[in-house]
């Protein structure tokens, strides 16, 4: 089965990029889908506009956020998800430089699943990418998928 | 047998006479039996017939016809001697003949003769027996027996020597056959007898000797003639047939033998079988017969001896000397109103043979006594059907009478007893829900005799609803406790709707598996007990209330002196309980001991003495002690009371606490020497009149005022007392007014009695009620010096009032003890009014003082006559006539009596209104310079927070391509470091160094301003298990790394975890980096405790901060070090300081170079609850 991918949403190209090489390092089979901007992620969710295909841009299984976006923040993009049922039980992770006390509270009060510091240096970055892969593919069970193309191998 | 050898002898006979030989040798050229020998048979065989019948005359004829055999064989033996016949047969031949008939055609055989002889013999000799029962008749016919089977035998066989004998004449083969069957019947004549009674011996003998003896007789015989027949047919030889013969004997034999044995042996075993079973019933019957009360007995009807076992004795006494008495015996026992029905019916029953025969009777008992007994009896008959035994059993019956007589008489006596008692028997069957109710108890419940439905429900129905949930909770209780038995109390209903009280006692049955089976029981009618039970406590109960809500304390004495009852009220007035009286005397608990503490002696007891001398005593005015050893007044009575023998009997003790009573009288007197003490001390005179206008009472007052003795004073009248120059109609007319209610204030001239010297007095008359009568009280005051006061005063007042004037104050005086102020006219003209528009009274001032200013002028006021003050000052507005408001300067001091009671306030009043509007433009003014002030201050505020938030989102932003650099300077050393080289490599090195220590500095940045930025809120924090987690952290803290040693337990402190976490990391990673090279950093850690802080101390071994570095250490970006060995950003400490700070605390430090510095940081204590309920998360 076709491995669902992983969306980031992260404005940053040189982030995009290492998080690119830290998953081919990690040997991530799951794609790893990013866009740009806030609207971005929320319309890849929605299947709309320039993501209406379905078959080219799959639900994701896990969502990456970064916290300071352009047109929709981090925060925002998980809030909107939070309010859609069929995304109410997506793992989202909050993936982002730094962060200060009241960020990380108000990303858990709003249900993110994990918040993660970016690691500086491409070794750090691979390992934790290594982590987070062992653990949400092989420790964790998902929740029942609101719809079956979501579901992973 | 005897008939079948007459019917041969006749044939014979017969032969002779038709002369036919065929008929009387049988066999062809075979002698003839001769016609003697014929003769001979037919005699013997017609007297063995006779002899065989029992009667006597043909067995006497049968004696008398054998005779003719035995003569014809002694003649037979006689001519043989004798050599010719002789005798009528001889003559018969030759009549028939006609001719000579030579001797030995006709002479009979010898051995015939012989025959004839023993067996005439035998049969006479038929009743003869030996001593052991041998018949000797029988062994004289065995002879002839033997005689002619052996002639039959040599016929058969044709063997001549065995029928002739050795004789000239042989034995005719019908003679032969003849004397067979006559021996055979002669011996059969008499089976009873030996031998033959071998024969018929009904045991083993008589068996095998029946079974073999024919076979023995006849087998042989035939297997015989069959060989004969056989060799004579030419089918064998002599040898062959001996051989044949022999092996047929011995087969046939065998076979006998075998069958016979085998017959026998099951007879055996069957015998011996009947034998145990005969032997177990003869046994039981022993037992039964000698266990049982009824006499048995065994009658030989033809003996007349009847047995009895031991039951004769047993039950009627009788102790024979053997089992056994005769038939007569019995007979006389039997009463003799009874006996002849008695034996009638037993002989009738004999007679018939009944199997059955019973009857009641009265029979004798040894002692002379007759008991009543039924006798059963059982004919046995004999082979012949004829009664020889009787046996039967007689069961006294008077025991079982008597018994029954008993139960008769005890179900009457307990039907008596349950009428008697007003009770009834039931009995309930649990598992058929069926009760049986005792007629009786039917009878208690009022309905008729065997109406009752016999059901559970029942039962419950006839039950005052409301009690039934209770008994059978009793009953349920009971049956599952397995209880024995159970007791209940309920109200029946009776048909007529009346109640009764029952009272149930039940006992229970239950089968093995528990399960109740029955319930038996007794209901008695306690209704009547019930009333009483109910009267009493209802009287009881009254006499309770009575006692216990009675005031008075109430004590039963016995005549120990000891409380025998004692009701509430005495516990409430002594605080004895009832179990701190027990065994003592009232005396000794509450009358030990005088009010001084004297012992009291029983012996001056007026209580103890009443009831011993049965003199009832009434208030006795004494004091008591209560259980806490004080004593009170009571009042007390004491009732004796007398036994039955009119003795003392101990008393009725009731008394009343009176200290109140006491204490009332005491306050009376009291008030009574006041009010006479106030009387007559007075400042005015008084004067008590009648309505009349005698005078009752004056007081001293009085007595001084008018120099009037006591005794004078009574008669005075109002005249004597007062100016001559007053008119008496006034003084009328006032008294009128006063008698009519209404109170008079006048003023008088009195003059005085002693020098009619006059004076100004004010009188105040008012009408009152004392004891019931009119009197009118007269109070007098002397005012002359009052006059000449107010007069001074008023001279004063001018002179002050012109001086205030001056300086534009007014003034007022306010007299505390009259509650009247006076108001100067300034005072009045400052605010508009002219002097009479102002009174007298507080309100005047109260009432113009603005609203709002009023309760704090008050207040300053109050403060000041307290004392709390030196002097009343306060500033308030107060409204001028023209409406405005003005604000007063109010100034006043009081003037105080000698005990410092202030009596009188004078104060001043000054309009400030000008300097107060001065007042408050500049207070304006100056809110408006604070507003002005804390808006800029907020305007920077929020500057502030802006630049942080920048400096925050830079910092955050800036990492970003930090972040980039360090990742592509790996991507580029880990994929193309070859194509670097070495110098690429390191250059690339520095640049990953490079932006990685701006990262570090961003992040320190970053965490700094969070530290200045945010709010916390502090909370206990157990700093041992912080740290304990920090090392386990971090393995550059752990040995071998570093030495760190902590010196449990670490106090708690208040403070914010996340601020230590920083703190203690950001000192402990410093002790560790700033070592000496080649030197384990050792840290040690403790806290102490410093007052109301907590001092936490980071010690370590390493360089040192120098003394001139110290001011400058927790300055941002400090750095004394520019080694690369110590490298860092300078923040640290700064964090530190900063967290310290924030979670207000101090951070200071001891340090020495190169020997080690120590930090202390000094933190906040938690609160007492604080640590308490966070204790238990410490320690690990």
């Amino acid at each position: 089965m076709k491995h669902p991918p992983i969306l980031q949403l992260e404005d940053d190209e040189n982030d995009v990029l290492l998080l690119k090489y830290a998953f081919k390092h990690a040997q991530v089979p799951n794609p790893l889908v990013s866009v740009t901007d806030g609207q971005k992620a929320v319309d890849y969710l929605a299947g709309q506009g320039e993501f209406a295909n379905r078959d080219r841009f799959p639900p994701p299984c896990i969502v990456l956020l970064d916290l300071k976006t352009p047109l929709r923040s981090g925060l925002d993009v998980l809030r909107w998800i939070r309010a859609h049922p069929e995304w109410r039980t997506l793992i989202v992770l909050m993936f982002t430089a730094s962060a200060n006390h009241e960020d990380i509270q108000a990303a858990y009060e709003i249900g993110a699943n994990a918040f993660v510091i970016k690691p500086a240096g491409t070794d750090r970055l691979t390992d934790l990418v290594r982590v987070l892969h062992t653990f949400w593919f092989s420790y964790n069970r998902f929740p029942a998928p609101g719809s079956p193309d979501r579901t992973v191998d | 047998m005897a008939l079948a050898a007459a019917a041969l002898a006749s044939l014979v006979l017969a032969g002779w006479f038709l002369d036919l030989p065929r008929l009387t040798s049988f066999l062809e050229n075979a002698e003839s039996c001769r016609p003697r020998t014929a003769l001979s048979l037919l005699g013997i065989a017609v007297g063995t017939w006779l002899l065989r019948d029992g009667n006597h005359r043909s067995r006497q004829a049968g004696r008398i016809i054998v005779f003719l055999p035995l003569v014809a064989g002694l003649w037979t033996w006689m001519e043989a001697v004798l050599g010719r016949p002789v005798g009528p047969d001889a003559w018969l031949m030759n009549r028939i003949s006609g001719q000579l008939i030579p001797l030995d055609q006709l002479q009979m055989s010898r051995i015939n003769g012989a025959a004839f002889l023993f067996l005439s013999l035998s049969l006479l000799l038929q009743q003869r027996r030996t001593r052991s029962n041998h018949s000797p008749a029988q062994w004289l016919a065995l002879p002839p027996f033997a005689l002619s089977l052996s002639a039959m035998i040599g016929y058969f066989y044709g063997a001549e020597p065995f029928y002739a004998l050795g004789q000239r004449i042989a034995i005719a083969a019908p003679t032969a056959l003849g004397i067979l069957l006559l021996s055979l019947g002669a011996l059969l004549l008499r089976p009873e007898a030996l031998p033959v009674a071998l024969l018929a011996a009904p045991d083993m003998g008589g068996y095998l000797a029946r079974r073999v003896l024919p076979a023995a007789l006849f087998i042989p015989i035939a297997i015989g003639l069959a060989r004969v027949w056989g060799q004579r047919l030419g089918w064998y030889g002599t040898e062959f047939g001996a051989a044949l013969l022999t092996l047929s004997n011995v087969l046939f034999f065998s076979l006998l033998i075998g069958w016979v044995a085998w017959r026998l042996s099951r007879i055996e075993t069957q015998r011996l079988e009947n034998e145990a079973e005969l032997r177990v019933n003869e046994e039981r019957f022993a037992l039964i017969s000698q266990v049982t009360n009824d006499a048995m007995w065994d009658w030989e009807i033809g003996t007349g001896r009847v047995w009895w076992n031991e039951g004769l004795e047993r039950t009627f006494g009788f102790r024979l000397p053997s089992p056994y008495s005769d038939l007569a015996w019995w007979k006389e026992q039997i009463h003799p109103d009874d006996r002849s029905r008695v034996v009638a019916t037993i002989e009738d029953a004999v007679r018939t043979g009944s199997r059955e025969w019973s009857a009641e009777y009265r029979h004798r008992r040894a002692d002379g006594s007759y008991a009543h007994v039924v006798d059963r009896g059982r004919v046995v008959p004999d082979s012949q059907g004829r009664a020889f035994r009787m046996l039967g059993g007689m069961t006294d019956l008077s025991s079982r009478q008597r018994a029954e007589e008993a139960l008769r008489e005890a179900l009457a006596r307990l039907s008596q007893a349950q009428r008697a008692g007003r009770s009834g028997i039931f009995e309930w069957i649990v598992p058929e829900e069926r009760v049986i109710w005792s007629p009786e108890l039917g009878e208690l419940m009022g309905i008729t005799p065997g109406s009752f439905e016999g059901t559970y429900e029942a039962w419950a129905r006839r039950m005052v609803p409301a009690d039934l949930p209770r008994v059978e909770a009793i009953l349920q209780d009971a049956m599952a406790r397995h209880g024995d038995s159970a007791q209940y109390e309920y109200r029946a209903i009776l048909p007529d709707g009346h109640e009764l009280w029952l009272e149930g006692k039940a006992s229970f049955e239950y089968d093995p598996a528990g399960a109740p089976q029955r319930m038996i029981g007794i209901v008695t009618d306690v209704s009547e007990r019930k009333c009483r039970e109910l009267a009493l406590r209802e009287s009881e109960a009254r006499l309770l209330t009575i006692t216990e809500n009675t005031a008075s304390a109430l004590l039963l004495l016995d005549v120990t002196g000891q409380i025998t009852f004692m009701n509430s009220a005495f516990t409430r007035m002594t605080g004895y309980s009832r179990a701190d009286v027990k065994g003592k005397t009232a005396h000794e608990i509450i009358h030990y001991k005088y009010p001084d503490g004297r012992p009291f002696p029983i012996e001056e007891c007026p209580i103890d003495r009443s009831y011993w001398d049965l003199q009832p005593a009434r208030n006795i005015e004494t004091t008591f002690v209560r259980k806490d050893g004080t004593l009170f007044p009571v009042l007390a009575s004491v009732a004796p009371l007398t036994g039955s023998d009119a003795r003392p009997a101990g008393g009725v003790v009731e008394f009343r606490d009176i200290t109140e009573q006491k204490q009332l009288q005491a306050a009376l007197q009291e008030s009574e020497e006041k009010h006479r003490l106030v009387f007559n001390s007075t400042y005015d005179a008084i004067l008590l009149h009648t309505a009349e206008g005698a005078i009752i009472d004056v007081n001293e007052t009085f007595l001084r005022m008018y120099g009037a003795s006591h005794a004078e004073a009574l008669h005075l009248t109002i005249e004597q007392i007062s100016s001559p120059s007053l008119s008496m109609d006034r003084a009328r007319e006032l008294w009128a007014g006063v008698l009519h209610g209404e109170s008079q204030l006048f003023e008088w001239r009195a003059r005085r009695l002693s020098d009619g010297f006059e004076f100004d007095v004010e009188v105040y008359l008012r009408l009152l009620r004392m004891g019931g009568r009119e009197v009118i009280l007269a109070t007098v005051r002397d005012v002359s010096e009052r006059r000449r006061m107010e007069e001074a005063l008023r001279a004063s007042e001018e002179r002050w009032s012109w001086a205030l004037r001056g300086i534009d104050v007014g003034v007022w005086d306010w007299n505390l003890e009259n509650d009247t102020v006076h108001f100067s006219s300034r005072w009045k003209e400052m605010l508009g009014y002219r002097e009479d528009e102002v009174g007298r009274t507080l309100s005047e001032w109260s009432s113009r003082t603005h609203p709002e200013d009023l309760p704090r002028a008050m207040e300053a006021v109050r403060d000041h006559l307290e004392g709390r003050t030196p002097f009343y000052q306060n500033e308030h507005r107060m409204q001028h006539k023209d409406g405005t408001w003005r604000w007063i300067l109010d100034r006043g001091i009081a003037i105080r009596d000698a005990s410092g009671r202030p009596v009188r306030m004078i104060g001043s009043h000054t309009d400030v209104t000008e300097r107060k509007r001065a007042e408050q433009a500049l207070e304006k003014h100056t809110r408006e310079l604070e507003n002005t002030v804390s808006e800029r201050t907020a305007q920077l505020r929020e500057t502030i927070q802006e630049l942080e938030a920048f400096s925050y989102s830079l910092s955050h932003d800036m990492r970003a391509p930090l972040r980039a650099m360090k990742g592509f300077s790996q991507i580029l050393q880990s994929e193309y470091a070859e194509k670097l080289g070495a110098e690429g490599n390191a250059l690339l090195q520095r640049i990953a160094t490079a932006a990685g220590r701006l990262d570090q500095l961003i992040q320190d940045v970053l965490t700094y301003s969070q530290i200045v930025r945010e709010r916390i809120r502090l909370e206990p924090v157990q700093l041992e298990l912080l740290i304990h987690q920090l090392i386990d952290e971090n393995p550059l803290l752990q040995s071998p790394n570093a030495l760190i040693t902590i010196q449990s337990p670490l106090h708690p402190v208040l403070g914010h975890e996340a601020y230590l976490t920083q703190v203690l990391s950001n000192l402990i990673y410093n002790s560790v980096k700033f070592v000496a090279p080649g030197q384990q950093p050792r840290i040690h850690i403790w806290t102490e405790d410093a007052g109301d802080a907590i001092q936490l101390a980071v010690q370590d071994n390493g360089i040192g901060i120098p003394l001139e570095a110290q001011p400058r250490l927790f300055r941002m970006f400090e750095r004394f070090h520019t080694d690369q060995a110590y490298e860092g950003t300078g923040i640290g400490l700064t964090i530190v300081r900063k967290a310290v700070e924030r979670m207000g605390g101090r951070i200071t430090l001891q340090s020495e170079e190169n020997k080690g510095t120590t930090f202390f940081v000094r933190l906040q204590r938690p609160g007492l609850d604080e640590a308490s309920t966070n204790s238990s998360t410490g320690g690990r």
